[in-house]
């Protein structure tokens, strides 16, 4: 009998317990679960996003490497319009300023590489991004701008390319000495054995050495 | 024996070499594989370890693959080069995996599926094999499921190398003005001075012998030299040695006798509409129609190359007409190959149905169908009883010839009495090996001063060689790396005396020479004082032959003269001899005169060092910025 009377009374304070708490813990629950479905299924539309832009950058590097640009224009432009938020945007824009080179549109070629510099996050692309720019700006008549473009920013591993690109600039308006330090700079930091100096070589040579007095 | 490593050659082993030189970095960085345990940690990129199962494996794939490259087995210094590029290989795979997934680059099942489906040596003759794919994944030591997971993270790095590669570009200026640099051109004057000339008068003292000799000691040196001892085991030799009769010839004449006879050959034009097994019946007609046509115009006296010309305008796609060589019977359908083979020489068919189609058949030229008599083909008939008796003894020997050296790892004697073969000994011969003969084979070579042969002092294993031969041998004596004692090298010494010293005075007076030229001295003046001779070379380039490479490389780094001044300058030669060079003029082509094929190749030369510069710049991009540990220790 007291067994059983202590069992109503837990059975009681656990019903009053309920009452009072109950919905919010069922609140609780629900929110809980609705945070870690919501979370995964956030998860899955970005990577279902990625994937969809990976298949679109595969189908427009086949196109590219057969150097159909018109149907490669058509694959990085849907990249860039629907999948702006990826890297593959990137990507893409890289390839289209190539493309734009190709058919001799200059300033078209500029606005797609600034789009990377102001848009992406990596730097390994951004430094990429900026000395191609460069390299178009001064091809444009722009060597003023090209010039603070690569000297006002961290140029990271690129720095021998940075260095040769001033020195075809300073070459072009005549500093003949900022170009040999340029091209000397370069060619000391050229460093991976892949690279292929010859012509780096042929631009410092052609300046001449400096005859010891 | 020999069985059992030719399977071993052909089964697994050169599967996987050859799977592993297709796919070539799918192999990289087996990133999930080896978790958990108190596994050696060979490196750390970030937080992520390469574990030292992971390297072992990565390193033994890649050894693989370089010795199937090289053809021959690689030494400890060549070893120890591969362990640096494995670990470079799998930081440098990890590096790309953490930026690829950083990035948000995402492959999709699909994707991969797809991949893997178009890789050749996973596909039979009816396409993509899963059981196949399967087996030969398994059989390199990886699950599917892993190999799919690399294959992923793989085609991710590739899809960020392909946007940073393929995107490269070389503008039109730069391309042009690059060319223009390498289409220039120079007149010059140059002489070389020779250093010979000084030699006689050198004088070289006992001293300068000895002093010369202590200074350069590394220079004259012998190198390590052995002597092996050997037992050659060939199939050509054991067929010599079977003994032949007569009767048995003819026995084995007539047991093979259809391997003498020469097929009859038949050499035919055909004509050809195609139908199709399933054609209709209306459709059959109306290619007979055409046929009979075409055999009406033939009779009418046109030629096949007539009918050719008129047909192949009508386009018809299911029309062909073609030249054979000579053919044997089975290649040709059952029906056409019947025609062919009754007809008589310059003869026209009528037309011919078969599965595949209607046929008009010209008859060229008949040759062979003669069946030989044992006199006309004794000689091959005993090659060939002779390299068969052979081939069962010499299996057989060879057999115990790789048992026996292998259980007396310190002896050929036992092995040599057991097969009676004689023991046979070389020269002396260095690493380089000899001009012919065995010791020109590398396996030879590599084998005689491999570590257990030399230094262990034990029976090399059986070596294959071309032609069904195979070697075991041992190093008879060995004579070490020495150095060469003075007396005995005594001339040469001498001879390196005078080259180094008349080098100088070569130098010497190119200077002497290089500053009259600068104080304004002519060259002719230079010429009567000095007794040397003026090249006077005009429109030279990078390029030219008909100039020396060391001057020229020199004549185009020396800048471009201003005004009538000549740029002047000088370069040693490889012969001591000493080049004097002056540049009178220097020609760079005006823009807008590049011809197209120059500019087109340069700008793909070019675009090619872009693409590579710029994937390099991205690597060391990362490398840069990630924490790179190696343990040296666990490696």
């Amino acid at each position: 009998m007291d067994v059983n009377r202590t069992e109503e009374q837990q059975i009681e304070a656990l019903k009053q317990w309920w009452k009072e708490n109950g919905k919010s813990l069922i609140g609780g629950v629900i929110i809980g679960l609705g945070a870690v479905f919501g979370w995964r299924g956030w998860q899955a539309h970005l990577i279902a996003e990625a994937e969809a832009a990976s298949n679109i950058y595969t189908d427009m590097i086949v196109e590219v490497r057969q150097g159909k640009s018109d149907k490669s224009r058509e694959f990085a432009n849907k990249l860039l319009s629907k999948y702006s938020s990826t890297t593959y945007a990137t990507f893409a824009s890289f390839i289209l300023a190539k493309l734009d080179v190709e058919e001799n549109q200059l300033d078209s070629a500029i606005t797609h590489l600034q789009w990377i510099l102001d848009n992406s996050d990596q730097d390994e692309l951004k430094h990429l991004a900026r000395l191609r720019m460069a390299r178009l700006l001064f091809d444009n008549n722009k060597p003023e701008q090209a010039l603070s473009l690569l000297n006002t920013n961290d140029s990271g591993q690129f720095n021998a390319s940075y260095e040769e690109l001033k020195g075809d600039i300073f070459m072009q308006q005549g500093k003949i000495e900022d170009a040999r330090a340029a091209y000397q700079h370069a060619l000391a930091n050229n460093s991976s054995p892949a690279n292929d100096n010859s012509y780096l070589q042929m631009k410092l040579d052609d300046i001449g050495r400096q005859i010891p007095q | 024996m020999l069985q059992t490593i030719h399977d071993w050659a052909s089964g697994w082993l050169a599967m996987a070499v050859f799977a592993l030189l297709i796919i070539p970095f799918a192999f990289w960085g087996i990133n999930y594989y080896f978790d958990g345990g108190k596994e050696p940690v060979v490196a750390k990129v970030n937080d992520k370890d390469i574990k030292f199962n992971q390297f072992q494996r990565a390193f033994s794939n890649y050894r693989l693959q370089m010795q199937a490259l090289v053809g021959k087995n690689l030494g400890p210094s060549e070893d120890e080069l591969i362990k640096q590029q494995t670990l470079e290989k799998l930081i440098e795979s990890e590096l790309l995996n953490q930026a690829t997934k950083s990035a948000g680059l995402q492959v999709s099942d699909e994707q991969v599926r797809e991949t893997i489906r178009n890789i050749e040596v996973f596909k039979g003759e009816e396409g993509f094999k899963k059981d196949f794919y399967e087996q030969s994944v398994s059989q390199l030591g990886m699950p599917p499921a892993l190999f799919e997971e690399q294959m992923r993270l793989d085609m991710a790095s590739e899809q960020l190398q392909s946007a940073v590669v393929e995107s490269a570009f070389v503008s039109r200026n730069e391309a042009e003005y690059a060319a223009r640099l390498k289409n220039q051109k120079r007149d010059i004057y140059y002489t070389i001075l020779s250093a010979d000339k000084f030699k006689e008068s050198i004088e070289v003292s006992d001293d300068d012998i000895e002093f010369y000799y202590k200074d350069n000691s590394n220079l004259y040196i012998k190198p390590e030299e052995v002597k092996i001892a050997y037992i050659e085991l060939s199939l050509k030799q054991l067929a010599d040695e079977v003994e032949v009769n007569e009767e048995e010839l003819r026995d084995y004449y007539a047991a093979n006798k259809a391997d003498y006879d020469v097929d009859e050959q038949r050499k035919i034009s055909q004509i050809q509409i195609k139908t199709g097994e399933d054609a209709t019946e209306e459709a059959i007609e109306k290619a007979r129609t055409k046929a009979n046509e075409i055999l009406q115009l033939i009779n009418t006296g046109k030629s096949f190359e007539e009918i050719a010309n008129q047909y192949a305008e009508d386009a018809d796609p299911n029309f062909s007409i073609s030249e054979h060589g000579f053919l044997s019977k089975g290649i040709l359908p059952e029906e056409v190959e019947k025609v062919a083979f009754s007809m008589q020489k310059g003869q026209v068919s009528d037309v011919i149905q078969s599965k595949s189609g209607i046929h008009i058949l010209k008859l060229h030229d008949i040759k062979g169908g003669v069946a030989n008599t044992f006199e006309n083909v004794r000689e091959d008939v005993e090659k060939n009883y002779r390299l068969l008796k052979a081939e069962e003894r010499y299996f057989d020997l060879a057999d115990q010839l790789a048992t026996l050296t292998y259980e007396h790892p310190d002896t050929l004697e036992i092995v040599a009495e057991e097969i009676d073969i004689n023991i046979q000994k070389s020269e002396f011969f260095t690493h380089s090996g000899g001009k012919e003969g065995l010791l020109a084979e590398p396996k030879i070579l590599s084998v005689s001063f491999s570590e257990d042969v030399l230094i262990n002092g034990h029976n090399s294993e059986v070596i294959e060689l071309a032609d069904n031969r195979v070697v075991v041998l041992r190093v008879d004596e060995h004579v070490a790396e020495a150095k060469r004692p003075m007396n005995e090298v005594r001339d040469d010494i001498i001879k390196d005396i005078k080259f180094t010293r008349a080098s100088e005075k070569a130098h010497e007076q190119g200077q002497e020479i290089l500053t009259q030229l600068r104080e304004g001295k002519s060259f002719e003046m230079i010429a009567e004082e000095t007794d040397v001779e003026w090249q006077h070379s005009v429109d030279i380039t990078r390029e030219d032959v008909s100039v020396n490479r060391a001057v020229l490389r020199t004549v185009f780094s020396l800048g471009k003269p201003k005004g009538n001044t000549p740029v002047f300058g000088g370069t040693s030669l490889g012969t001591g001899d000493y080049a004097v060079i002056a540049v009178l003029e220097a020609e760079k082509p005006e823009s807008g005169t590049i011809d197209e094929d120059d500019f087109r190749d340069v700008k793909i030369q070019l675009q090619r060092s872009r693409a590579i510069d710029s994937w390099g710049g991205v690597i060391q991009e990362l490398r840069n910025k990630a924490d790179i540990r190696v343990f040296e220790d666990n490696i």
